[in-house]
């Protein structure tokens, strides 16, 4: 263990000099400031008050969980009801290996798949939120194998370590979402004879960590090195949840229905089949297909697809959820003692277009973030205006000639 | 970062005693900051909470000297 650099004694758990700090006690080979000593104090105390005040909240019940979800994600019934069991199973696996149970139950990680805007990332978010664990989203794109210019596999589990505001208790139990796991699938069905280090290798990479190891963490990130030191954290109990939109899958899936419609009287799908529906009938042998390695796809047993928006879901995105875009820009705009409305067709508006953009729910906030952009400007400077209506015609006429919407705000104001 | 522990095979690096007989064991590993040697960066060293709660009382202590390096029993 150094502690020791040109004769100035140093903490070992923070690296300062004798010289930098009030006091620094000695153990066998390490040294401790004061500074670090109220610091574990600190995390010492929080820990055993939390554990003195109702260690663990109790489970909540699947209905309950849905009926959570059902306040921030519109739509998607399916797909909640399905996460609700798999977490519901899943921390109930948890709590029956605390009670040393006979039988060891596995834990099932999860995949979403859905078009990009769909609500599989503000599904993973919410989740957390209601069960209260250390979360975190991590991006499977800048993951690369170990040894390649990247970040390790196991900078994930940093991250949630970090969320857990370096508990590492709480983070064993911990749910991390990884987004864009469709871009490490292998890029040719073909083995390829270079090495796919940001595509397959991840994967593989990926296989121990879902499964449950004890993963050896760098405190600090970045890459790993022999004379380093790591914190040990078993991933046993960590929840996965990856979440990708699969471009291209309905086309495999599609083609494996229509191998199997050959004949006279078979039934004929033709490409009129739709996306969500094609999902929806995704198997393994899809999914491998398309590049997922297959010790990868058997780690991910719970599969959730979420549907592409219509027009109907998008108008309830706006007005309906806790935290909707609707209830958003109204607060914004009653902080300048603006009542800000939306006419019914407005908001009909606004969804067509959304839905023409094809991003999904994500679309509905770049028009209202357009359409909303002068007026956020000149309202706050004119006293005068007490509300503020959105009509069809104002949202089809920011889309013909952006900004041209509002032109005449006094107008458009009551 | 310091970090508190409860995973396998962790011993206080002051007393020795393991995260089993023990209630906390917290953990620090110096991060990349100015002055801090290159060596020291990512080499963890644990605390047990009994060891924590030991040396608070040292330092509290008016009689023991500032800038001392302190060996405990």
């Amino acid at each position: 263990m150094v502690r020791r650099t040109d004769d100035t004694l140093r903490c070992s758990f923070c690296g300062k000099s004798q010289n930098e700090v009030k006091k620094l006690i000695a153990g066998p080979t390490v040294y401790i400031c004061n500074e670090c000593i109220d610091i574990c104090n600190e995390i010492i105390t929080d820990d055993q008050q939390a554990e003195s005040v109702a260690t663990r909240p109790p489970l909540p019940k699947p209905g309950e969980i849905k009926s959570f979800l059902d306040e921030y994600v519109i739509g998607q019934d399916e797909t909640k009801k399905r996460l609700a069991v798999a977490v519901y199973q899943h921390y109930k696996r948890i709590e029956l290996g605390r009670r040393r149970a006979d039988v060891e139950i596995q834990k099932a990680n999860i995949l979403l798949m859905g078009p990009t805007g769909t609500g599989k990332t503000l599904l993973a978010q919410t989740l957390a939120r209601m069960l209260s664990v250390p979360f975190t989203i991590v991006d499977a794109t800048t993951l690369t194998e170990a040894g390649y210019v990247g970040e390790d596999v196991e900078n994930i589990i940093l991250k949630l370590l970090q969320a857990a505001n370096g508990d590492v208790e709480r983070a064993q139990q911990g749910i991390i979402y990884i987004d864009e796991i469709d871009k490490i699938c292998r890029k040719d069905e073909n083995p390829s004879i270079t090495r796919d280090v940001s595509g397959e290798g991840v994967q593989q990479a990926l296989l121990k960590i879902l499964e449950g190891t004890i993963a050896n963490v760098p405190p600090q990130g970045g890459r790993k090195h022999p004379h380093q030191e790591f914190f040990p954290i078993d991933t046993a109990n960590i929840l996965f949840i990856c979440g990708g939109a699969f471009v291209g899958l309905e086309k495999v899936i599609g083609r494996r229905l229509r191998n199997k419609s050959l004949g006279f009287q078979a039934e004929v799908k033709t490409g009129s089949h739709r996306h969500a529906e094609a999902l929806a009938a995704v198997q393994p042998e899809d999914l491998i297909r398309f590049g997922l390695i297959p010790e990868f796809v058997g780690r991910l047993p719970v599969c959730g697809v979420l549907h592409e928006l219509d027009e109907d879901a998008l108008i309830k995105i706006l007005t309906e959820p806790k935290n909707a875009l609707v209830k958003q820009y109204q607060k914004k705009f009653d902080f300048d003692n603006v009542k800000l409305k939306f006419t019914e067709d407005a908001l009909k508006a606004v969804a067509k277009q959304a839905v023409e953009r094809k991003v999904g729910a994500r679309g509905l906030m770049m028009i209202l973030e357009e359409l909303l952009l002068d007026a956020m400007y000149t309202l706050p400077s004119q006293k005068r205006v007490k509300e503020f209506v959105i009509t069809s015609e104002m949202v089809e006429r920011h889309r013909a000639v952006p900004g041209e919407g509002l032109a005449g705000i006094d107008g458009a104001a009551a | 970062m310091i970090a508190k522990m409860k995973a396998r095979g962790v011993r206080c690096s002051f007393c020795g005693v393991s995260n089993g007989e023990v209630a906390n064991i917290v953990a620090g590993t110096p991060q990349h900051a100015s002055g801090v040697p290159k060596g020291m960066i990512g080499k963890s060293a644990f605390i047990c909470n009994e060891c924590v709660q030991r040396y608070r009382a040292l330092i509290a202590n008016p009689e023991t000297p500032n800038q001392s390096l302190t060996v405990p029993k």
